[in-house]
Protein backbone atom coordinates (compact mmCIF):
# COMPACT_ATOMS: atom_id res chain seq x y z
CA UNK A 1 0.00 0.00 0.00
CA UNK A 2 1.51 3.06 -1.09
CA UNK A 3 1.81 6.91 1.09
CA UNK A 4 -0.87 8.66 -0.85
CA UNK A 5 -3.53 5.62 0.09
CA UNK A 6 -2.50 5.09 3.46
CA UNK A 7 -3.02 8.62 4.12
CA UNK A 8 -6.60 8.71 2.32
CA UNK A 9 -7.11 5.80 4.75
CA UNK A 10 -6.28 7.49 7.84
CA UNK A 11 -8.36 10.53 6.80
CA UNK A 12 -11.49 8.67 6.35
CA UNK A 13 -11.00 6.52 9.57
CA UNK A 14 -10.73 10.21 11.36
CA UNK A 15 -13.53 11.22 9.80
CA UNK A 16 -15.47 8.40 10.38
CA UNK A 17 -14.83 8.56 13.97
CA UNK A 18 -15.41 12.46 14.20
CA UNK A 19 -19.03 11.99 12.65
CA UNK A 20 -19.53 9.21 15.60
CA UNK A 21 -17.84 11.63 18.04
CA UNK A 22 -19.71 14.44 16.71
CA UNK A 23 -23.25 12.94 16.96
CA UNK A 24 -22.78 11.30 20.11
CA UNK A 25 -22.15 14.31 21.97
CA UNK A 26 -24.68 16.43 19.89
CA UNK A 27 -27.17 13.38 20.81
CA UNK A 28 -26.53 13.10 24.31
CA UNK A 29 -26.95 16.89 24.53
CA UNK A 30 -29.72 17.08 22.92
CA UNK A 31 -31.70 14.67 24.83
CA UNK A 32 -30.90 16.01 28.01
CA UNK A 33 -32.23 19.42 26.58
CA UNK A 34 -35.55 17.70 26.09
CA UNK A 35 -35.76 15.83 29.44
CA UNK A 36 -34.87 19.45 30.81
CA UNK A 37 -38.05 20.80 29.01
CA UNK A 38 -39.91 18.30 30.70
CA UNK A 39 -38.52 18.39 34.30
CA UNK A 40 -39.84 22.07 34.09
CA UNK A 41 -43.38 20.46 33.80
CA UNK A 42 -42.81 18.47 36.82
CA UNK A 43 -41.76 15.46 34.69
CA UNK A 44 -39.17 14.05 36.90
CA UNK A 45 -37.06 11.47 34.81
CA UNK A 46 -34.89 8.65 36.90
CA UNK A 47 -31.52 8.06 36.50
CA UNK A 48 -32.59 4.53 34.68
CA UNK A 49 -35.02 6.30 32.55
CA UNK A 50 -32.63 9.24 31.29
CA UNK A 51 -29.56 6.58 30.11
CA UNK A 52 -32.56 3.99 28.51
CA UNK A 53 -33.75 7.57 26.72
CA UNK A 54 -30.28 8.79 25.85
CA UNK A 55 -29.31 5.50 24.42
CA UNK A 56 -32.48 5.23 22.18
CA UNK A 57 -32.37 8.60 20.75
CA UNK A 58 -28.60 7.71 20.06
CA UNK A 59 -29.77 4.98 18.00
CA UNK A 60 -32.30 6.92 17.04
CA UNK A 61 -31.00 10.26 15.67
CA UNK A 62 -27.83 8.52 14.60
CA UNK A 63 -28.95 5.44 12.32
CA UNK A 64 -32.89 5.86 11.76
CA UNK A 65 -33.82 7.15 8.25
CA UNK A 66 -36.22 9.97 9.33
CA UNK A 67 -39.53 9.76 6.78
CA UNK A 68 -39.35 13.59 6.92
CA UNK A 69 -35.27 14.25 6.34
CA UNK A 70 -34.88 11.48 4.24
CA UNK A 71 -31.39 11.30 6.18
CA UNK A 72 -30.61 9.87 9.82
CA UNK A 73 -29.27 13.24 11.66
CA UNK A 74 -26.37 11.17 12.13
CA UNK A 75 -25.86 10.82 8.18
CA UNK A 76 -26.62 14.48 7.81
CA UNK A 77 -23.90 15.46 10.39
CA UNK A 78 -21.33 13.39 7.90
CA UNK A 79 -22.35 15.56 4.83
CA UNK A 80 -22.26 18.33 6.60
CA UNK A 81 -18.81 18.04 8.12
CA UNK A 82 -17.90 16.19 4.96
CA UNK A 83 -18.06 19.54 2.92
CA UNK A 84 -16.83 21.63 5.82
CA UNK A 85 -13.49 19.53 6.33
CA UNK A 86 -13.19 20.07 2.65
CA UNK A 87 -13.47 23.73 2.66
CA UNK A 88 -11.74 23.77 6.25
CA UNK A 89 -8.51 22.32 4.07
CA UNK A 90 -8.45 24.78 1.67
CA UNK A 91 -8.66 27.60 3.92
CA UNK A 92 -6.54 26.39 6.33
CA UNK A 93 -3.81 26.08 3.53
CA UNK A 94 -3.66 29.66 3.04
CA UNK A 95 -3.59 29.91 7.01
CA UNK A 96 -1.62 27.01 8.37
CA UNK A 97 -0.85 28.70 12.07
CA UNK A 98 -4.88 28.94 12.32
CA UNK A 99 -5.74 25.39 10.90
CA UNK A 100 -7.27 23.95 14.48
CA UNK A 101 -9.81 27.20 14.86
CA UNK A 102 -10.81 26.96 11.04
CA UNK A 103 -11.57 23.30 11.40
CA UNK A 104 -13.51 23.97 14.59
CA UNK A 105 -15.04 26.80 12.81
CA UNK A 106 -15.58 25.23 9.76
CA UNK A 107 -17.65 22.07 11.75
CA UNK A 108 -19.65 24.55 13.83
CA UNK A 109 -20.88 26.58 11.03
CA UNK A 110 -21.81 23.18 9.58
CA UNK A 111 -24.21 22.40 12.25
CA UNK A 112 -25.55 25.97 12.09
CA UNK A 113 -26.30 25.59 8.12
CA UNK A 114 -27.93 22.20 8.86
CA UNK A 115 -30.47 23.52 11.59
CA UNK A 116 -30.65 26.86 9.48
CA UNK A 117 -31.31 24.58 6.60
CA UNK A 118 -34.21 22.52 7.95
CA UNK A 119 -35.94 25.41 9.19
CA UNK A 120 -36.12 26.74 5.70
CA UNK A 121 -37.61 23.50 4.59
CA UNK A 122 -40.06 23.11 7.09
CA UNK A 123 -40.95 26.82 8.30
CA UNK A 124 -40.23 24.97 11.85
CA UNK A 125 -37.59 24.01 14.39
CA UNK A 126 -37.82 20.28 13.77
CA UNK A 127 -34.93 19.23 15.87
CA UNK A 128 -36.82 20.08 19.46
CA UNK A 129 -33.64 20.29 21.15
CA UNK A 130 -32.60 23.00 19.48
CA UNK A 131 -35.50 25.69 19.83
CA UNK A 132 -33.89 27.10 22.77
CA UNK A 133 -30.79 28.79 22.84
CA UNK A 134 -28.86 26.79 24.93
CA UNK A 135 -30.26 23.98 23.07
CA UNK A 136 -28.88 25.53 19.45
CA UNK A 137 -25.52 25.93 20.89
CA UNK A 138 -25.08 22.69 22.45
CA UNK A 139 -25.48 21.46 19.01
CA UNK A 140 -22.83 23.79 17.13
CA UNK A 141 -20.71 23.39 20.59
CA UNK A 142 -21.06 19.57 19.01
CA UNK A 143 -19.87 20.53 15.67
CA UNK A 144 -16.82 22.22 17.52
CA UNK A 145 -15.43 19.17 19.27
CA UNK A 146 -15.87 17.25 16.19
CA UNK A 147 -14.11 19.79 14.47
CA UNK A 148 -11.63 20.47 16.49
CA UNK A 149 -10.90 16.44 17.20
CA UNK A 150 -10.58 15.85 13.58
CA UNK A 151 -7.88 18.75 13.19
CA UNK A 152 -5.68 17.19 15.80
CA UNK A 153 -6.06 13.64 14.63
CA UNK A 154 -5.23 14.83 11.08
CA UNK A 155 -2.15 17.43 11.97
CA UNK A 156 0.64 17.51 9.58
CA UNK A 157 3.22 15.91 11.10
CA UNK A 158 5.40 18.46 13.44
CA UNK A 159 2.27 20.30 14.36
CA UNK A 160 1.68 20.72 17.98
CA UNK B 1 -71.50 12.86 -11.44
CA UNK B 2 -68.63 10.21 -11.00
CA UNK B 3 -69.55 6.86 -10.06
CA UNK B 4 -67.37 3.66 -8.63
CA UNK B 5 -68.81 0.84 -7.26
CA UNK B 6 -67.50 -1.24 -4.69
CA UNK B 7 -67.72 -4.61 -2.88
CA UNK B 8 -65.38 -4.84 0.38
CA UNK B 9 -65.07 -8.64 1.87
CA UNK B 10 -66.17 -9.31 5.57
CA UNK B 11 -68.64 -6.74 7.09
CA UNK B 12 -68.54 -4.04 5.28
CA UNK B 13 -71.27 -3.11 3.16
CA UNK B 14 -72.25 -2.63 -0.77
CA UNK B 15 -71.48 0.99 -1.43
CA UNK B 16 -70.98 3.28 -4.30
CA UNK B 17 -69.29 6.46 -4.37
CA UNK B 18 -70.02 9.44 -6.02
CA UNK B 19 -68.48 12.64 -6.73
CA UNK B 20 -70.34 15.58 -5.39
CA UNK B 21 -68.02 17.97 -6.28
CA UNK B 22 -65.04 19.03 -7.34
CA UNK B 23 -61.78 21.08 -8.11
CA UNK B 24 -62.24 22.32 -4.44
CA UNK B 25 -58.69 24.02 -3.17
CA UNK B 26 -57.79 21.80 -0.15
CA UNK B 27 -60.93 21.57 0.98
CA UNK B 28 -61.39 21.49 4.97
CA UNK B 29 -65.15 21.51 6.28
CA UNK B 30 -68.52 20.97 5.58
CA UNK B 31 -71.81 21.73 6.69
CA UNK B 32 -75.41 20.42 5.72
CA UNK B 33 -78.20 23.25 5.03
CA UNK B 34 -81.59 22.95 6.08
CA UNK B 35 -82.58 23.50 2.59
CA UNK B 36 -79.90 21.10 1.30
CA UNK B 37 -77.08 22.95 0.39
CA UNK B 38 -73.40 22.06 1.62
CA UNK B 39 -71.20 24.46 2.74
CA UNK B 40 -67.78 23.89 2.54
CA UNK B 41 -64.45 25.18 3.20
CA UNK B 42 -61.25 25.20 1.16
CA UNK B 43 -58.00 26.14 3.27
CA UNK B 44 -57.24 29.07 1.11
CA UNK B 45 -60.03 31.55 2.57
CA UNK B 46 -63.18 30.44 0.71
CA UNK B 47 -66.57 29.07 1.46
CA UNK B 48 -68.13 27.19 -1.42
CA UNK B 49 -72.16 26.48 -1.40
CA UNK B 50 -73.06 23.31 -3.33
CA UNK B 51 -76.57 23.24 -4.24
CA UNK B 52 -79.05 20.65 -6.08
CA UNK B 53 -75.22 18.56 -6.32
CA UNK B 54 -73.72 21.95 -8.30
CA UNK B 55 -71.10 23.57 -6.63
CA UNK B 56 -71.57 27.45 -7.30
CA UNK B 57 -68.69 28.94 -9.52
CA UNK B 58 -68.76 31.96 -6.52
CA UNK B 59 -67.91 32.23 -2.94
CA UNK B 60 -70.04 32.84 0.20
CA UNK B 61 -68.81 36.47 0.69
CA UNK B 62 -67.77 38.49 3.69
CA UNK B 63 -65.30 36.17 4.95
CA UNK B 64 -62.63 37.54 7.22
CA UNK B 65 -59.16 37.69 5.77
CA UNK B 66 -57.16 34.25 6.45
CA UNK B 67 -53.30 33.29 6.89
CA UNK B 68 -53.29 30.80 4.12
CA UNK B 69 -49.57 28.83 4.83
CA UNK B 70 -48.49 25.60 4.71
CA UNK B 71 -51.36 24.05 7.54
CA UNK B 72 -53.38 27.51 8.02
CA UNK B 73 -56.07 28.82 6.20
CA UNK B 74 -60.01 28.57 6.44
CA UNK B 75 -60.50 25.37 8.23
CA UNK B 76 -63.55 24.48 9.81
CA UNK B 77 -67.04 25.47 10.03
CA UNK B 78 -70.41 24.75 11.49
CA UNK B 79 -73.96 25.59 12.42
CA UNK B 80 -75.14 26.84 15.85
CA UNK B 81 -77.86 24.21 16.50
CA UNK B 82 -80.74 26.95 16.37
CA UNK B 83 -79.08 27.34 12.49
CA UNK B 84 -82.81 28.07 11.34
CA UNK B 85 -83.58 30.85 13.72
CA UNK B 86 -80.64 33.02 13.98
CA UNK B 87 -78.86 31.77 10.27
CA UNK B 88 -75.73 31.58 12.49
CA UNK B 89 -72.43 30.21 10.89
CA UNK B 90 -69.46 29.95 13.53
CA UNK B 91 -65.78 28.75 11.61
CA UNK B 92 -62.50 28.67 12.58
CA UNK B 93 -59.29 29.94 10.97
CA UNK B 94 -55.60 30.93 11.49
CA UNK B 95 -55.31 34.34 11.49
CA UNK B 96 -52.14 37.28 11.79
CA UNK B 97 -49.07 36.30 10.09
CA UNK B 98 -45.73 34.46 9.63
CA UNK B 99 -44.17 36.08 12.69
CA UNK B 100 -47.14 36.34 14.89
CA UNK B 101 -50.66 34.21 14.13
CA UNK B 102 -53.20 31.88 15.57
CA UNK B 103 -56.30 29.99 15.47
CA UNK B 104 -59.32 32.65 15.58
CA UNK B 105 -62.99 31.77 15.93
CA UNK B 106 -66.03 33.94 14.46
CA UNK B 107 -69.21 34.03 13.57
CA UNK B 108 -71.88 35.59 11.26
CA UNK B 109 -75.38 35.61 9.85
CA UNK B 110 -75.59 33.83 6.34
CA UNK B 111 -77.93 35.63 4.30
CA UNK B 112 -78.22 33.95 0.59
CA UNK B 113 -74.78 33.77 -0.18
CA UNK B 114 -72.92 37.00 2.35
CA UNK B 115 -71.86 36.71 5.54
CA UNK B 116 -73.34 39.62 8.03
CA UNK B 117 -72.40 41.09 11.54
CA UNK B 118 -68.93 39.05 11.62
CA UNK B 119 -67.80 39.14 15.13
CA UNK B 120 -64.46 37.70 16.54
CA UNK B 121 -65.47 35.32 19.84
CA UNK B 122 -62.33 33.54 20.68
CA UNK B 123 -58.56 34.02 19.70
CA UNK B 124 -55.69 31.34 20.81
CA UNK B 125 -53.39 33.33 22.65
CA UNK B 126 -50.17 33.64 22.95
CA UNK B 127 -49.53 34.28 18.68
CA UNK B 128 -46.72 31.75 17.07
CA UNK B 129 -44.54 32.16 14.86
CA UNK B 130 -44.84 28.46 12.90
CA UNK B 131 -47.80 28.34 10.20
CA UNK B 132 -48.80 24.39 11.52
CA UNK B 133 -50.51 22.62 13.99
CA UNK B 134 -53.42 24.84 14.48
CA UNK B 135 -56.03 22.22 15.83
CA UNK B 136 -59.24 24.43 15.01
CA UNK B 137 -62.28 22.03 14.66
CA UNK B 138 -65.41 23.15 16.52
CA UNK B 139 -68.59 20.98 18.06
CA UNK B 140 -71.60 22.14 20.23
CA UNK B 141 -72.33 20.66 23.43
CA UNK B 142 -75.67 19.92 24.19
CA UNK B 143 -76.00 22.52 26.23
CA UNK B 144 -75.36 25.64 23.44
CA UNK B 145 -72.14 26.06 24.62
CA UNK B 146 -68.76 25.45 21.73
CA UNK B 147 -66.34 23.15 22.30
CA UNK B 148 -63.09 24.44 19.95
CA UNK B 149 -59.73 22.40 19.72
CA UNK B 150 -56.65 24.23 19.42
CA UNK B 151 -53.15 23.07 18.62
CA UNK B 152 -49.89 23.47 20.44
CA UNK B 153 -48.09 25.46 17.12
CA UNK B 154 -45.31 22.39 16.96
CA UNK B 155 -42.45 24.51 18.68
CA UNK B 156 -44.59 24.80 21.67
CA UNK B 157 -45.27 21.19 22.83
CA UNK B 158 -44.94 21.85 26.18
CA UNK B 159 -47.33 24.85 26.48
CA UNK B 160 -49.54 22.09 25.99
CA UNK B 161 -48.96 21.75 29.89
CA UNK B 162 -49.31 25.10 30.95
CA UNK B 163 -52.65 26.24 32.22
CA UNK B 164 -51.62 29.60 31.43
CA UNK B 165 -51.58 29.81 27.68
CA UNK B 166 -54.36 28.20 25.07
CA UNK B 167 -52.07 26.13 22.71
CA UNK B 168 -52.91 22.30 22.77
CA UNK B 169 -56.17 22.08 24.44
CA UNK B 170 -59.81 22.45 24.40
CA UNK B 171 -61.64 25.22 24.91
CA UNK B 172 -65.51 26.12 26.01
CA UNK B 173 -66.79 28.95 25.86
CA UNK B 174 -70.51 30.03 24.93
CA UNK B 175 -71.96 30.82 21.64
CA UNK B 176 -71.18 34.91 22.03
CA UNK B 177 -67.61 34.29 23.01
CA UNK B 178 -68.49 34.34 27.03
CA UNK B 179 -66.91 31.88 29.22
CA UNK B 180 -68.83 29.89 31.26
CA UNK B 181 -68.72 30.13 34.90
CA UNK B 182 -68.51 26.13 35.28
CA UNK B 183 -65.14 26.11 33.27
CA UNK B 184 -62.93 23.41 35.14
CA UNK B 185 -60.11 26.15 35.56
CA UNK B 186 -62.65 28.82 35.92
CA UNK B 187 -61.16 29.49 39.84
CA UNK B 188 -57.53 28.69 39.46
CA UNK B 189 -55.29 31.49 39.45
CA UNK B 190 -53.02 31.91 36.61
CA UNK B 191 -55.20 29.75 34.66
CA UNK B 192 -57.14 30.75 31.49
CA UNK B 193 -60.58 29.95 32.34
CA UNK B 194 -61.45 29.11 28.51
CA UNK B 195 -59.69 25.62 28.89
CA UNK B 196 -61.62 22.59 29.05
CA UNK B 197 -58.75 19.84 28.60
CA UNK B 198 -55.13 20.18 28.62
CA UNK B 199 -52.25 17.96 27.01
CA UNK B 200 -52.99 17.88 23.14
CA UNK B 201 -50.81 18.18 20.05
CA UNK B 202 -52.55 18.66 17.14
CA UNK B 203 -56.70 17.74 17.21
CA UNK B 204 -58.20 17.20 14.21
CA UNK B 205 -61.55 15.52 14.76
CA UNK B 206 -64.49 16.71 17.73
CA UNK B 207 -67.60 14.45 18.13
CA UNK B 208 -70.25 15.31 20.54
CA UNK B 209 -72.60 12.16 21.34
CA UNK B 210 -75.23 13.80 22.53
CA UNK B 211 -77.30 10.63 23.21
CA UNK B 212 -74.71 8.89 25.75
CA UNK B 213 -72.76 12.41 26.48
CA UNK B 214 -69.87 11.91 25.13
CA UNK B 215 -67.02 13.99 23.57
CA UNK B 216 -64.88 12.38 21.37
CA UNK B 217 -61.37 13.52 19.79
CA UNK B 218 -58.65 12.64 18.19
CA UNK B 219 -55.54 14.44 17.30
CA UNK B 220 -52.02 13.78 15.23
CA UNK B 221 -49.12 12.47 17.26
CA UNK B 222 -45.71 12.69 16.02
CA UNK B 223 -44.36 9.86 14.30
CA UNK B 224 -47.06 7.40 15.42
CA UNK B 225 -48.95 8.02 18.64
CA UNK B 226 -52.18 9.48 16.79
CA UNK B 227 -54.66 9.28 19.53
CA UNK B 228 -58.77 8.88 19.82
CA UNK B 229 -59.86 10.34 23.37
CA UNK B 230 -62.91 10.29 25.27
CA UNK B 231 -62.77 14.05 26.92
CA UNK B 232 -63.80 14.95 30.44
CA UNK B 233 -63.67 18.66 31.56
CA UNK B 234 -60.04 19.44 33.32
CA UNK B 235 -58.22 16.22 32.21
CA UNK B 236 -54.88 16.42 30.98
CA UNK B 237 -54.41 14.23 27.61
CA UNK B 238 -50.83 14.17 28.11
CA UNK B 239 -49.22 15.93 25.09
CA UNK B 240 -46.10 15.69 25.38
CA UNK B 241 -45.24 14.30 28.87
CA UNK B 242 -46.93 10.88 27.34
CA UNK B 243 -46.95 9.68 24.34
CA UNK B 244 -46.94 7.03 21.71
CA UNK B 245 -44.79 8.41 19.96
CA UNK B 246 -41.50 9.74 18.44
CA UNK B 247 -39.98 13.00 16.85
CA UNK B 248 -39.86 12.91 13.56
CA UNK B 249 -35.79 12.96 13.91
CA UNK B 250 -35.56 9.36 15.76
CA UNK B 251 -35.67 10.98 18.62
CA UNK B 252 -37.93 10.69 21.91
CA UNK B 253 -40.56 12.91 22.77
CA UNK B 254 -40.81 11.37 26.00
CA UNK B 255 -39.49 8.02 28.08
CA UNK B 256 -43.04 7.87 28.91
CA UNK B 257 -46.31 6.83 27.55
CA UNK B 258 -48.11 6.72 30.45
CA UNK B 259 -47.78 9.54 33.37
CA UNK B 260 -49.77 9.50 36.79
CA UNK B 261 -52.42 12.45 36.19
CA UNK B 262 -52.68 12.39 32.41
CA UNK B 263 -55.34 10.32 30.55
CA UNK B 264 -54.39 6.77 28.39
CA UNK B 265 -56.28 6.94 24.42
CA UNK B 266 -59.29 4.95 23.77
CA UNK B 267 -57.74 3.93 20.96
CA UNK B 268 -53.70 5.36 19.63
CA UNK B 269 -52.37 4.52 16.73
CA UNK B 270 -49.02 3.07 15.30
CA UNK B 271 -47.44 4.15 12.65
CA UNK B 272 -50.00 7.29 12.39
CA UNK B 273 -52.93 7.43 10.10
CA UNK B 274 -52.92 11.51 10.61
CA UNK B 275 -56.92 11.25 11.69
CA UNK B 276 -58.65 14.16 10.09
CA UNK B 277 -62.18 14.78 10.20
CA UNK B 278 -64.82 12.81 12.74
CA UNK B 279 -68.37 11.77 12.33
CA UNK B 280 -70.89 9.27 14.29
CA UNK B 281 -73.02 7.11 11.79
CA UNK B 282 -76.54 7.68 12.09
CA UNK B 283 -78.78 6.52 9.28
CA UNK B 284 -80.59 4.05 7.61
CA UNK B 285 -78.17 3.78 4.60
CA UNK B 286 -76.26 1.71 6.57
CA UNK B 287 -78.07 -0.33 9.49
CA UNK B 288 -74.63 -2.21 10.72
CA UNK B 289 -73.33 0.81 11.22
CA UNK B 290 -75.11 2.71 13.30
CA UNK B 291 -73.42 4.35 16.69
CA UNK B 292 -70.11 3.36 14.81
CA UNK B 293 -67.15 6.21 14.98
CA UNK B 294 -65.73 7.44 11.00
CA UNK B 295 -62.19 8.70 11.07
CA UNK B 296 -60.98 10.37 8.34
CA UNK B 297 -57.20 9.14 8.34
CA UNK B 298 -54.51 11.59 5.79
CA UNK B 299 -51.82 9.59 5.72
CA UNK B 300 -53.68 6.29 5.73
CA UNK B 301 -55.85 7.18 2.76
CA UNK B 302 -58.72 5.71 4.27
CA UNK B 303 -61.56 5.98 6.73
CA UNK B 304 -61.39 4.08 9.83
CA UNK B 305 -65.21 2.83 11.15
CA UNK B 306 -65.01 2.11 14.90
CA UNK B 307 -67.19 -0.02 16.43
CA UNK B 308 -67.81 -0.93 20.50
CA UNK B 309 -68.97 -3.51 22.86
CA UNK B 310 -70.04 -2.38 25.85
CA UNK B 311 -68.47 0.71 25.89
CA UNK B 312 -65.19 -0.75 24.95
CA UNK B 313 -63.66 -0.64 21.18
CA UNK B 314 -64.96 -3.35 19.42
CA UNK B 315 -63.32 -3.38 16.19
CA UNK B 316 -61.97 -1.20 13.50
CA UNK B 317 -62.40 -1.63 9.37
CA UNK B 318 -60.63 0.36 7.07
CA UNK B 319 -62.83 1.87 4.79
CA UNK B 320 -62.65 3.39 0.83
CA UNK B 321 -59.29 2.94 0.65
CA UNK B 322 -59.35 2.07 -2.71
CA UNK B 323 -60.29 6.04 -3.39
CA UNK B 324 -56.33 6.03 -2.67
CA UNK B 325 -56.87 9.68 -1.30
CA UNK B 326 -56.05 11.88 1.90
CA UNK B 327 -59.55 12.03 3.63
CA UNK B 328 -59.87 15.13 5.15
CA UNK B 329 -63.21 15.44 6.80
CA UNK B 330 -65.63 12.93 7.01
CA UNK B 331 -69.63 13.81 7.66
CA UNK B 332 -73.28 11.70 7.95
CA UNK B 333 -75.64 13.61 5.69
CA UNK B 334 -78.95 14.19 6.90
CA UNK B 335 -79.84 11.92 4.41
CA UNK B 336 -78.19 9.29 6.42
CA UNK B 337 -74.94 9.13 3.70
CA UNK B 338 -70.98 9.47 4.24
CA UNK B 339 -69.51 12.57 2.87
CA UNK B 340 -65.70 13.07 2.12
CA UNK B 341 -63.46 15.36 1.58
CA UNK B 342 -60.39 14.83 0.01
CA UNK B 343 -57.29 16.56 0.57
CA UNK B 344 -55.95 17.79 -2.77
CA UNK B 345 -55.52 21.18 -4.55
CA UNK B 346 -58.38 19.27 -7.10
CA UNK B 347 -60.31 18.45 -3.44
CA UNK B 348 -63.68 16.41 -4.13
CA UNK B 349 -66.89 16.07 -2.19
CA UNK B 350 -67.48 12.59 -2.13
CA UNK B 351 -70.91 10.81 -1.03
CA UNK B 352 -71.20 7.09 -0.56
CA UNK B 353 -74.35 5.60 -0.71
CA UNK B 354 -75.41 1.73 -0.44
CA UNK B 355 -75.54 0.12 -3.86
Amino acid sequence: MNLATKHLLHLFAVFAVTVVLTTTVASVAGTQVVLAQLDALGVSVSIADRINTTWQDLLGLGLFISPVLGFSYGAIIAIGLFIAFISAGIVSHWLPTLRKIVYTVAASVAIMTILVVSYQIFEVVLFAFARTPFGYLSQVGAGAIGGWFFSVLTAPKGDA
Amino acid sequence: MGLLTHQQPGNAADYVTEVVAEALSFPWAMAFLPDGGILVTERDGRIRLVNNGQLTKSSISGVPSTFVRSQGGLLDLRLHPKFSDNQALYFSYAHGGPEANGLRVARARLVENTLYDLETIFSVEPLKDTPVHYGGRLAFLPDGTLLITTGDGFEYREDAQRLDNLLGKTVRIRDDGSIPADNPFVDVGGARPEIWTLGHRNPQGLLVDATLGLVYLHEHGPMGGDELNILQPGKNYGWPIATYGMDYTGARISPYTDWPGTEQPLIYWVPSIAPSGLAQYAGEAFPDWQGNLLVGALAEKAVRRISFQGGLVDEQEVLFAELDERIREVSVGPDGFIYLLTDSLEGRLLRIRPK
